[in-house]
């Protein structure tokens, strides 16, 4: 018996030199859009400054954690999600018009990813949050799968050692949320899965430690976004 | 053309006849073959499996087609295309969720393949040539090839007709 294989060597892509890679995705974006995000952002704190000093809260982030996912009826270009997600008990997701406004000319995936890292901000995960993802998955059958046993493993411990939770962790917990919330509230799985990818990267929502524990579960992009690639 | 949609536990599954959209530029083949262990000349089948399993975080996606014709010995050829990278065009048609890119990058290639060898010997003789696939860049993996390969063969080997190969897709999927 005998097997045989004249492949060429793999050689993941160069990156575009014309291109940069954004702090906060896996998406390539031209080096003209980190500039104008963080200036939106800018725009976003002022307003919600100003906000506060006007006695209103509907800008703000809250201590308790929030965000926001918010359709602006005035958006030039609209999320493709619901116009309010609630991720969590504790992750209770607020209206952020600013970041809908001033971002409204950004790619989607981009508004997205700027609403969770809003939301993220000043945010912890509670073991009730994970008794939340435990019970989700175990209620779809996701539990079978190793790699999630081992990520809500991974994140049992943090939370009982205090350790913060890593990217991958932070991301795992946050999509699961997210689809835990709209499967219970009604929407499909599948619909729900769509919108908590949104919330994150592509590839950055298993810990890259349990991903080489899994090798055969995921290929390759996931190894190399944090590879670095 | 003929086609079954069947659902096994948590898992989808699509068999047809054939699907042309999944055909791929082929970067070359790999092969593997084995001395003649008994003559079971048969007529040529063609398949096309498609699986999809949603996971929370992610999904378990491939999509795997190819023929088994009649020959002298006993060999596999798995044609592998260029490897993965993300936001490729999903130009291959998918009956269980968005479209897929149709391809099959060396880490499913190679999954397939191990997969096909460990059921071939099976066959007695015959050629397994693998020639359609479609993956999605996030939920397709080496371990879906793995299974799709798993199913593929075992529909290619029973020449199970594809409207009628809902037994023999729970009694594989089941040992999954």
């Amino acid at each position: 018996m005998s097997t045989s294989s004249t492949s060429a060597p793999h050689t993941p892509a160069r990156p575009d030199s014309a291109l940069v890679k954004s702090f906060w995705g896996h998406q390539r974006l031209h080096f003209w859009q980190p500039v104008a995000l963080v200036l939106s952002v800018l725009f976003a704190v002022v307003g919600s400054i100003s906000s506060a000093a006007a006695g209103t809260a509907s800008h703000s982030v809250s201590p308790a954690i929030s965000s926001t996912m918010t359709r602006s009826a005035a958006a030039p270009c609209g999320y493709d999600q619901p116009a309010t997600v609630v991720v969590a008990p504790s992750l209770e997701l607020r209206p952020c018009a600013h970041v809908a406004t001033m971002t409204g000319w950004l790619p989607s995936s981009a508004q997205r990813r700027l609403a969770r890292f809003v939301a993220a901000e000043g945010g912890a995960f509670t073991a009730d949050d994970l008794g939340t993802v435990r019970e989700y998955l175990s209620s779809q059958g996701f539990l079978d799968d190793p790699a999630n046993n081992a990520m809500v493993d991974r994140i049992q411990s943090a939370i009982d050692s205090g350790r913060p939770l890593t990217e991958g962790e932070q991301n795992f917990m946050t999509h699961e949320l997210t689809e835990a919330n709209l499967v219970n509230d009604g929407m499909s799985q599948e619909a729900a899965h769509e919108i908590a990818s949104g919330t994150h990267p592509p590839f950055s929502n298993y810990d890259p430690a349990v991903i080489s524990q899994y090798p055969d579960l995921f290929n390759e992009n996931w190894f190399h976004y944090w590879e670095g690639g | 053309m003929s086609e079954s949609l069947v659902k096994v536990g948590h898992w989808r599954i699509a068999v047809s006849d054939d699907e042309s959209s999944a055909a791929f530029q082929i970067a070359e083949w790999l092969t593997w073959s084995s001395p003649l262990s008994s003559i079971s000349l048969v007529p040529s089948v063609r398949f096309v499996v498609e699986i999809y399993r949603p996971l929370g975080g992610r999904n378990s996606r491939a999509l795997l087609g190819g023929e088994l014709s009649e020959a002298k010995d006993l060999s596999v050829r798995v044609a592998q295309s260029s490897p993965i990278g993300a936001g490729g065009e999903a130009s291959c048609r998918s009956r269980l969720g968005r479209d897929l890119v149709a391809g099959l990058p060396p880490e499913f290639a190679e999954a397939a393949l191990q997969s096909l060898v460990r059921c071939s010997p099976v066959l007695g003789s015959g050629a397994v040539v693998i020639d359609r696939a479609g993956y999605d860049d996030v939920d397709s993996s080496p371990s879906a090839f793995d299974h799709a390969a798993m199913l593929l063969f075992r529909l290619l080997h029973g020449r199970a007709v594809a409207s009628n190969a809902e037994a023999l897709v729970e009694e594989v999927v089941s040992s999954w």
